[in-house]
């Protein structure tokens, strides 16, 4: 008899009970997609009119409301629905009065599941897909159109229409482990987002306690991804990319699949297995209720411990275990209140609430005293295959992809793509670093650095190295023609993107200067030969009279305009110079003093540090305050300490001690030119240090 | 014909079902006694395919109910608080049943509704407890299925509506194979209608006895002697269950059948003597004192 109940009056029968979430979720994503397009052309015509846009950005604003974007806010309406479509398609399981009803009809459970289930998806899916044709008829009307955008289009819904399954699949997930609404609702977003906080969480208690913590490649490539959440805006990302030019997500699509199957196969299963009489406990699996515990208790208490040390700025090791002992207490309290909603539960079970404070202050110490041995950890020199370096204020510039300059998307994907072969300079910084690792106070040039191993690993790390191996490694990578090419994107330019030249010396900026097509070829030339020979010292010695910053593109009008520099010219760039020169720009080794108005000086920023060792510490800071110098004597004394190479133009410069360094600004041609430089306290001039011990 | 093989069951540690075993034959009225927390509701689910016991069998017609689709397609379950749609009324309800029950009588479930005064497009929502019990009771017979569960249906119900819903059940038992199983705890209301009673008390099934069975083995006589040496052969031959005195009026109730007992008493010559009809309840508590229950302890 069973046989002949029909699948499609089911559905049709419970679709009509759920009308509500039909008319909600239509309603929802009919504002937020057609009318929401519309909103948003009508303002951009505007924009187009006042030619501050082109016809292509109003396609791109089309365009991004039907297909992929991952600021999009259909997947947000998505998730909703279907948080809604989850809670209502299966609530029933909460109560034993729909139990009884349900349960007691001639269908199996398995077949309701999945009549309950799909109605739930067409309860979003229909109204997705009728408010994706409005939105492609404003399209049409408007023009902004084209052949081939229908199968992109109907390409984004059904991957979104992915993403909905996945935010349905959790919500059900919630569901089938509770028996009551309210736990439901919260266990929606644990399910979400737990993976995430976990994984800021570890990011968060590295960042603290290992001095040598920088790239997190895990948490960079799959920290995203152990959320549900995470791995459709993973997907978004991916698909949003491959319409721009990028790869196929492949692998991505196929992770949302799994997810997908798994959240399915879960759901199901724990709906077959579920006891009827767990309605109205709170977890309908007791079993759960300790792992529960420990999952939620254990992150819980290290995230609160982290934080409460943050707030108490001194660094003691007691708020941070007192706020994880603290927290641990008080969320067993709470998990025990909502698991029996009877305040005289609470503490009852003891074992529970011992294993997570025992748990979460192993946990803690273990990265508070770093029993895992992450800040001394250095693999031997003959696994590592290769390894690649970047430095902040080195690195900072653009680099050349493709023939095209763009800047670094960021360090991890810079170090991955710019692995040399002859590792032996960076090794050497990082054994450098390893020394230095005891000490969060060390002295030195800070460094992210990738090895890779002859297993697969890559090991990312910050090092602070002493400044005379990072200059001497330094020396050693400038030998490396490979490494310079990739440092200098001039080398791999094109000439002809580069339309002008701005160059700075002692006296501050100039202007930028075009350069016609000969003097270009005769420039770019000569400098790219004259830098080949020059090594690390070389470009942050005294030797440094200037810089070059050239401009690519078309003009400075051009939309795309990209600055490739600055670029370091010695005294030995005796033919670069000669070039320049035929433009008017040089590059005087001397300060005039009779050129510069004022000199003002600014006081160091002094710490002073407290405790009893240098892991637990306080800062005290002071400001010393400035000095203007207007006196002719004392301005030819400052002006004679000034070279290239002090100026904060060169930032690449190895400067320890950083608190010792006074700041000076040279005002020149009454205040219409600035330049401005560093001084250390050895190299202050009597007139400064004497005004700042008055 | 429904077979429970010593089903157990389980909450939380705690036994809601003690070992029951029981046969519901077919075309007879099943009612289902016992106390609050007896383990009736909890034996109907177990029945219904709600449930799945933790230990035992529940065969209907043979097979087994749990996730068993054509097992379940012969029985409808009335929960004691029927569940009905959101903004649902008698019409759409009957649609929905339509649909898991394809062999939904429609003419005769608009005909009853009518009979009892309802209105088919009235919301549920609106309806009295006892109207929505109706309504509950004439969906579960419009079904058409074999076996009907009614957990404390009856309660709630007006005299007039019970005893016009107890027609109706006599009704289809006469016109097709249909076998109604009602729980109660109230003995009065099954009185009248029950074939067969089962009484569950604790988990357990204390008594599982045909009506007709047990009223002609047992009698209640009221009578009056003259002569106490009488009396008390009366009270040393009859297999006496209650003996009590008010004044000269002796009630007695004994075991044996109507004959006997009648026999035994006009022998002695009593001033007078009347047998009395025996209530269920009068019966039920005379067996749980044989059995060694004080009935008074748990009837309440």
């Amino acid at each position: 008899m069973g046989s002949k109940i029909s699948w499609v009056r089911l559905l049709k029968e419970d679709i009509k009970w759920r009308s509500w979430l039909v008319a909600l979720s239509f309603l929802g994503l009919f504002l937020l997609l057609p009318v929401q397009l519309l909103l948003r052309l009508d303002a951009q015509r505007e924009l187009l009119a006042l030619e501050q846009i082109t016809e292509e950005t109003l396609r791109e604003v089309y365009i991004q409301n039907v297909s992929f974007d991952p600021q999009g806010l259909p997947i947000l309406v998505l998730c909703v629905i279907a948080f809604l479509a989850g809670l209502s398609g299966f609530y029933y399981v909460h109560s034993t009065e729909k139990l009884d009803f349900f349960h007691s009809l001639p269908v199996k459970r398995g077949r309701m599941f999945a009549i309950q289930f799909f109605s739930g998806v067409l309860t979003a899916g229909v109204p997705y897909l009728l408010s994706t044709f409005l939105c492609t008829a404003i399209g049409h009307m408007a023009g902004l159109a084209r052949a081939g955008d229908t199968g992109r289009i109907m390409e984004a819904y059904v991957v979104h229409m992915l993403y909905y399954v996945v935010f349905y699949g959790v919500a059900v997930l919630g569901v089938m482990l509770t028996g009551k609404l309210i736990v439901s609702m919260l266990a929606f977003p644990v399910l979400m987002f737990l993976g995430p906080l976990c994984t800021l969480l570890k990011t968060g208690l590295s960042r603290n306690f290992f001095t040598t913590y920088g790239i997190d490649a895990w948490s960079e490539e799959w920290g995203l991804r152990t959320s549900p959440a995470g791995i459709c805006l993973d997907v978004e990302n991916g698909m949003a990319d491959y319409f721009a030019g990028e790869g196929f997500p492949g692998f991505r699509l196929l992770l949302l699949l799994v997810v997908i199957a798994a959240l399915l196969l879960l759901d199901l299963y724990l709906y077959k297995k579920r006891k009827t009489e767990m309605a109205g406990h709170s977890i309908a699996f007791p079993l759960l209720e300790i792992p529960l515990k420990f999952l939620i208790g254990i992150p819980a208490s290290l995230g609160i411990g982290l934080f409460v040390m943050e707030l108490a700025k001194t660094q003691q090791d007691i708020w941070f275990f007192c706020g994880i002992a603290l927290c641990a207490v008080i969320v067993c309290a709470v998990l025990d209140f909502i698991y029996y909603l009877d305040i005289r539960e609470i503490f009852r079970r003891k074992m529970p609430l011992l294993g997570v404070l025992a748990g979460s202050l192993l946990l803690g110490c273990m990265f508070r005293f770093d029993w895992i041995g992450y800040d001394a950890y250095l693999p031997a020199e003959d696994q590592v295959v290769s390894a690649s370096l970047y430095q902040q204020e080195l690195n900072s510039r653009a680099l050349c992809e493709n023939g095209e300059l763009t800047w670094i998307g960021d360090q991890k994907e810079y170090l991955d793509e710019h692995l040399l072969e002859d590792a032996a300079p960076i090794y050497a910084m990082a054994q450098s670093g390893v020394e230095n690792a005891d000490s969060v106070h060390s002295e030195g040039v800070s460094v992210d650095l990738l090895l890779s191993l002859e297993d697969g690993r890559r090991v990312y790390r910050t090092y602070v190295v002493d400044a005379d191996v990072y200059t001497e490694q330094m020396d050693q990578l400038f030998d490396n023609e490979t490494y310079k090419e990739s440092l200098f994107a001039i080398y791999d330019m094109p000439e002809e993107i580069y339309f002008g030249v701005e160059s700075c010396g002692l006296y501050g900026y100039g202007s930028m200067i075009r350069m016609q097509a000969d003097l270009r070829e005769r420039l770019l030339e000569a400098y790219k030969e004259e830098l080949k020979s020059v090594s690390f010292s070389d470009i942050s010695g005294e030797d440094l009279v200037g810089m070059l910053t050239f401009y690519c593109g078309e003009s400075m009008e051009d939309r795309n305009l990209m600055l490739d520099g600055p670029y370091p010219v010695l005294k030995s760039f005796t033919r670069t110079q000669a070039i320049l020169a035929e433009i008017g720009i040089q590059f005087p080794e001397s300060i005039d003093a009779s050129q510069i108005e004022s000199i003002e000086v600014y006081g160091v920023l002094d710490s002073t540090s407290y405790g009893d060792s240098q892991d637990v510490y306080m800062i005290e800071e002071t400001y010393q305050g400035n000095k203007l110098f207007t006196a002719r004597t004392d301005i030819e004394e400052i002006a004679a300490s000034l070279d290239f190479s002090k100026s904060t133009v060169v930032d690449y410069s190895v400067r320890t001690s950083q608190n010792k360094y006074y700041s000076v600004y040279v005002s020149f041609d009454n205040f219409q030119q600035f330049s401005s430089f560093y001084l250390i306290e050895e190299e202050l001039p009597d007139c400064i240090r004497r005004a700042f011990e008055s | 014909m429904i077979e429970i093989n010593n089903v157990n069951k389980y909450f939380h540690g705690k036994k809601a079902l003690d070992n029951i075993v029981a046969t519901i034959q077919e075309r007879s009225i099943f009612g289902l006694v016992g106390t609050n927390g007896a383990g009736k509701s909890t034996l109907l689910r177990i029945l219904s395919g709600v449930l799945e016991a933790d230990s035992g069998q529940v065969l209907i017609d043979g097979e087994s109910v749990y996730e068993n689709p054509s097992a379940k397609a012969k029985l409808c379950f009335l929960s004691d608080t029927a569940y009905f749609f959101p903004n649902a009324t008698a019409k759409t309800m009957a649609e929905y049943y339509g649909v898991v029950y394809p062999g939904f009588d429609f003419e005769r479930f608009y005909q009853l509704l009518d009979k009892f005064h309802l209105e088919r497009r009235r919301k549920i929502s609106a309806f009295s407890k006892g109207m929505k019990k109706q309504i509950s009771i004439l969906l579960g017979i419009c079904t058409g299925t074999k076996y009907l569960f009614c957990d404390e249906t009856f309660d709630g119900l007006d005299p007039v509506v019970r005893q016009a819903v107890k027609r109706i059940f006599a009704e289809e038992i006469q016109n097709r194979k249909f076998t109604p199983v009602i729980a109660s705890h109230n003995l009065r209301e099954l009185d009248d209608i029950c074939d067969h009673i089962g009484l569950l008390h604790k988990g357990g099934i204390l008594l599982s006895k045909e009506i007709e069975d047990m009223k002609f083995h047992i009698h209640k006589i009221q009578c009056v002697f003259q002569d106490p040496v009488k009396e008390a052969a009366v009270q040393k031959e009859l297999d006496i269950v209650r003996w009590e005195k008010r004044g000269s009026l002796l009630t007695v109730i004994a075991r044996g059948t109507r004959q006997e007992i009648y026999m035994c008493i006009e022998d002695k010559k009593p001033i007078f003597s009347e047998i009395l009809p025996l209530s269920l309840e009068e019966i039920f508590i005379s067996e749980m004192e044989v059995a060694g229950y004080g009935i008074k302890d748990f009837m309440g």
